[in-house]
């Protein structure tokens, strides 16, 4: 069944320069309404400039961006005045906000176990953590920016912003984009997602496709000097004494059919997890 | 409910939660008409996105293997399983060119290959065959 989406979040072509730097490239994307994208890449690949572009905290220097509703940005250094107490800023930011969600502020504050009276210095990283993000919810954004969610965080409190997030999705019209330099940890959640590498946007897919697209083949060929052909959709190929491992990206079945018909001692496919995958498109950059 | 996912796993997840409900049914762990969790429900407890639930609900549904009532809520279908012919016998076939490709390679005996096949076959049979328990289970 075809269902039309509405766009949240339309990049195209976008560029950024600093000082001659360009943090930036031809980045052209997009995250629908209802959706949760995951923008990964290893640290300095430009995740935070494009976070910040999408919030208009940074100049574009090419390309179009289009927000369709009400952002919500919460910073990888989730800076808070660490001298007030939780309720002083709770009472600025309502006074700064439009929008001010008093009821699920309040309900949010009770979930994650925060009182009003603390000061925000003696909070521990988890919980600051999630006290910011719970301020941003509260000031109801359709399209939540997080730099580095699960940052620093311990695991109850992972499940606890996981849980948060997993709320926030619900009505399906709200969108969620991650900035992460890791994908482990929240695989469960995402739709689709972007790898940035040196500023460029190097596969933007779903985490189905890619896991259907990559796998390994490791063959022991009967023959010594068979030749593999650099067929298309083969980015990779490793000798290790008799057997050969072939790194696939694309075309996933007809590669296989066809390696599968080379006369073998040993023949496998080895399917990989997402995790996998990533580290795979990453290290497919130094092929090239 | 009972599943359990591997984010991680080269398994999609929706997938891995159509089988998890299709082996609860062919176990007895789900008995026909039993409720279960809805999209919402399941995906706090799993702490999977809803959008993947939903995907894996629209695929049993459409195979007739769940069906929703709206207001009421999901359940397990008590009509059997409406999954095409075609399908059925294209899914065989495909597992059993591989069955084929492998034997070459490995230059087994085709008569050892029948009667291996024959002795799996009876062995299956006597379990029951598609009317019992599900070999994997």
């Amino acid at each position: 069944m075809l269902k039309a989406r509405n766009v949240a979040v339309a990049l195209e072509e976008i560029g950024i320069q600093k000082k001659g730097r360009t943090i930036l490239k031809d980045i052209s994307l997009e995250v629908y309404e209802g959706e949760v994208f995951a923008l990964l890449g290893l640290e300095g690949s430009g995740k935070t400039n494009l976070l910040k572009a999408i919030m208009g905290l940074n100049q574009i220097t090419e390309g179009i961006k289009a927000v369709s509703s009400q952002l919500g940005y919460v910073s990888e250094t989730r800076a808070l005045y660490d001298r007030m107490t939780v309720s002083e800023i709770e009472a600025l930011c309502k006074g700064l906000s439009r929008e001010w969600n008093q009821s699920l502020f309040s309900e949010l504050l009770n979930k994650i176990m925060i009182d009003g009276k603390s000061i925000v210095g003696s909070l521990s990283k988890s919980k600051k953590s999630l006290l910011y993000i719970t301020l941003t919810l509260a000031t109801n954004p359709r399209i939540l920016l997080i730099d580095e969610p699960m940052e620093g965080l311990d695991d109850l409190t992972k499940e606890t912003l996981m849980s948060l997030l997993l709320s926030f999705m619900e009505d399906g019209k709200n969108s969620l984009i991650l900035a992460s330099r890791t994908i482990v940890e929240i695989a469960g959640i995402i739709d689709r997602f972007g790898v940035l590498n040196k500023g460029k946007l190097i596969y933007n897919g779903s985490v189905d496709d890619a896991i259907a697209n990559y796998c390994r083949v490791r063959i022991v060929p009967k023959k010594l000097d068979v030749e593999i052909p650099n067929l298309n959709g083969i980015y990779g190929l490793e000798r290790d004494g008799r057997s050969i491992l072939v790194r696939i990206n694309q075309d996933k079945e007809e590669i296989i059919d066809y390696l599968r018909k080379i006369p073998h001692d040993f023949f496998d496919v080895i399917p990989l997890g997402i995790n996998d995958v990533y580290k795979e498109m990453l290290r497919e950059e130094m092929y090239l | 409910m009972f599943v359990h996912v591997d984010a991680n796993s080269h398994v999609p997840i929706y997938h891995q939660i159509i089988q998890q409900i299709k082996s609860a049914a062919a176990t007895g762990l789900l008995a026909p008409g039993d409720k279960l969790l809805s999209v919402r429900e399941l995906s706090r407890q799993i702490g999977i996105n809803p959008n993947t639930i939903a995907r894996a609900y629209q695929e049993l549904e459409r195979d007739g293997i769940i069906e929703t009532i709206r207001g009421v809520g999901t359940f397990l279908s008590s009509t059997p399983i409406r999954i095409s012919n075609e399908d059925k016998k294209e899914r065989v076939k495909k597992i059993l060119k591989e069955l084929f490709t492998e034997a070459y390679h490995l230059q087994y005996d085709e008569d050892e290959l029948y009667r291996v096949f024959q002795e799996e076959f009876d062995k299956w049979k006597s379990h029951g065959g598609s009317e019992g328990k599900d070999v994997e289970s």
